[in-house]
């Protein structure tokens, strides 16, 4: 997987190439918005992580370029601007996704692998360790054992093993599994409390512990001392 | 020329118009003279010495005269002017003198004064907005700095790795400021409009209740909903979940283990309202005034303890007040407390 970051930052830039050459992408960082034109018409990028804000040409005109010549290469759009508008026009000039600045690391990359993925059908029965998790029937068991959770707690262990060994923030969380559209809504201490009964649910009582906390970034799923 | 006259002051103006009227005076009663024969045993023929030499003498002096009492007249405006002309956004304190309150100018001044007095306010609070919000992004800061310092020193990755983690929850705390400021911020243009539905209350207050009540059970405390399932109120969904849900997660935090939490609606006179009553420690009546202020703090240690920047309630009465409603707070020490969010009436919507 080949990616293009167009982003005039020099430190987000190298941040963003150096974190995802240990998700395994090869990047190409591009720092004017022509020069990372130039290199979408001369080579080829399965994705493109956009910056809007660029000195020149905008990522945006960039955008609108780069879909008037018919091009479906995946953009995904980093922005400071979160206005509601904003949101609009960005996904209205073409962009497959918006992320807005600062974001989490995780969830760029989070981002990412969804848009890379999103022809590729998921399995709808997924397993780590001894836990299986049953997306249609939304059954979960633990060493063989059927455990009750909650609907919430369902979507939210789901949602980890889709991400499975990638952290997750609670920004994310609160984004895709509570649908919370605005950011100022509190809901850190629900996220948390949640995560507390989910372990206690899946992981008490064994020795292997699946859900883990990254401090100051989130959570995820794995088993213990994998990578 | 009529922008050539518009140009001059008023007082030249005004002493233009007295002359010319006082001219037009002289030649209406010297035509009336003539007509009337009155004027032959006086002046004889001179009546053309009269025209040339009187003429433009008294219109020169009515001339003078005017420009006189106009300026005296409008001294007070001249003095408002220079006052005025020295004003800026550091001397807002200053008010233009009131000679004589009964009259325009007076009048004049005196809205001028009110109006200043609205915007040395409105300096005042920008003020010490920005000093409380550089304030409160500083102390994330100094601890960021204090943790990245003593670990640049340090050899061990595992407390390395932690004084980074440490880093990062300061960041995502500054990050979850600034986005609450912003929010405000954007609110203070009030250039997004919002469009009010009607929707059913217990709905809004079922969905709230929903996600709070895990972290209530943590603390052994039990939410209630009290509302007609029929019960309309006017507002946006996405604003009222943000007021309430801040309500009601205060109302979690301040509140002792094993109390109620009610979220009741109710109809008064046309209109929902919505209580969020606790059982907590309640609040003393000198914070009520100051209590939705941006940055104001009841207890300011332990609310800082909680992670709180006392910008939850100034977003419940900005949210509140966006969607047309009131917020209010009736708490006693010792009876807990009721917040209080009236919506507006549904009808005309």
């Amino acid at each position: 997987m080949r990616l293009l970051i167009i982003e005039d930052n020099v430190t987000t830039a190298r941040a963003i190439q150096r974190g995802l050459a240990g998700e395994g992408f090869e990047s190409v960082v591009a720092r004017t918005g022509e020069e990372g034109f130039f290199l979408l018409n001369t080579d080829t990028f399965d994705l493109v992580v956009l910056d809007w804000m660029l000195p020149g040409h905008d990522g945006i005109e960039i955008l609108k370029a780069l879909r008037a010549r018919g091009s479906k290469t995946p953009v995904l759009l980093l922005t400071a601007r979160d206005a509601v508008q904003d949101r609009v026009h960005g996904l209205e000039s073409g962009a497959d996704d918006y992320l807005v600045k600062p974001f989490a690391f995780a969830e760029l990359a989070a981002r990412i692998r969804s848009l890379l993925r999103r022809t590729t059908p998921e399995p709808l029965r997924k397993q780590v360790a001894d836990l299986v998790v049953d997306l249609e029937t939304r059954h979960v068991w633990r060493a063989g054992t059927l455990i009750e959770l909650t609907p919430r707690e369902f979507d939210l262990l789901a949602y980890l093993i889709r991400q499975l060994g990638q952290v997750v923030t609670r920004e994310m969380l609160a984004k895709d599994v509570w649908r919370e559209t605005n950011r100022a809504t509190p809901l850190d201490n629900v996220i948390d409390v949640h995560v507390a009964h989910l372990r206690r649910k899946l992981d008490e009582g064994h020795a292997t512990k699946l859900i883990q906390t990254v401090r100051g970034v989130g959570f995820l799923l794995r088993e213990e001392g994998s990578v | 020329m009529n922008s050539w006259w518009q140009r001059r002051s008023l007082s030249v103006r005004l002493a233009g118009w007295y002359a010319a009227s006082g001219a037009a005076v002289q030649v209406l009663s010297l035509v009336a003279a003539l007509v009337s024969g009155i004027w032959r045993p006086i002046f004889g023929r001179d009546v053309l010495l009269v025209l040339a030499v009187g003429l433009p003498g008294t219109t020169l002096l009515f001339a003078v005269a005017g420009y006189f009492i106009a300026g005296r007249a409008l001294a007070p405006v001249k003095a408002m002017v220079e006052k005025t002309r020295r004003l800026s956004a550091k001397s807002l304190s200053e008010r233009l003198p009131v000679a004589n309150p009964h009259d325009e100018l007076g009048q004049l001044a005196s809205v001028f004064n009110g109006t200043l007095q609205q915007l040395e306010n409105a300096f005042a609070n920008l003020r010490r907005f920005a000093a409380d919000a550089s304030h409160e992004l500083r102390t994330p800061l100094t601890a960021m700095r204090a943790v990245g310092e003593v670990a640049l020193r340090e050899r061990n990755p595992a407390v390395l790795q932690d004084a980074v983690g440490s880093m990062l929850e300061e960041i995502r705390r500054m990050n979850q400021l600034i986005d609450r400021l912003l929010l405000l911020a954007r609110g203070d243009d009030g250039d997004v409009p919002v469009r009010l539905e009607a929707g059913l209350v217990r709905k809004a207050l079922a969905e709230v209740r929903e996600a709070l009540v895990v972290v209530a059970e943590e603390k052994h405390q039990q939410i209630d909903v009290q509302c007609d399932e029929h019960l309309l109120g006017a507002f946006e969904p996405t604003l009222l979940r943000l007021a309430l849900m801040n309500l009601a997660q205060n109302a979690i935090r301040h509140s002792p283990s094993g109390t109620h939490i009610i979220l009741r609606g109710s109809r008064v006179e046309g209109a929902a309202v919505i209580e969020v009553m606790d059982e907590g420690p309640g609040i003393a009546a000198e914070h009520h005034y100051k209590i939705f202020e941006r940055f104001y703090r009841v207890d300011k240690a332990r609310a800082r303890a909680d992670g709180g920047a006392g910008l939850g309630l100034a977003i419940v009465k900005w949210s509140v007040e966006r969607m047309g409603g009131t917020v209010e707070l009736e708490s006693e020490v010792g009876r807990g407390s009721v917040f209080r969010v009236r919506l507006r009436p549904l009808t005309p919507l």
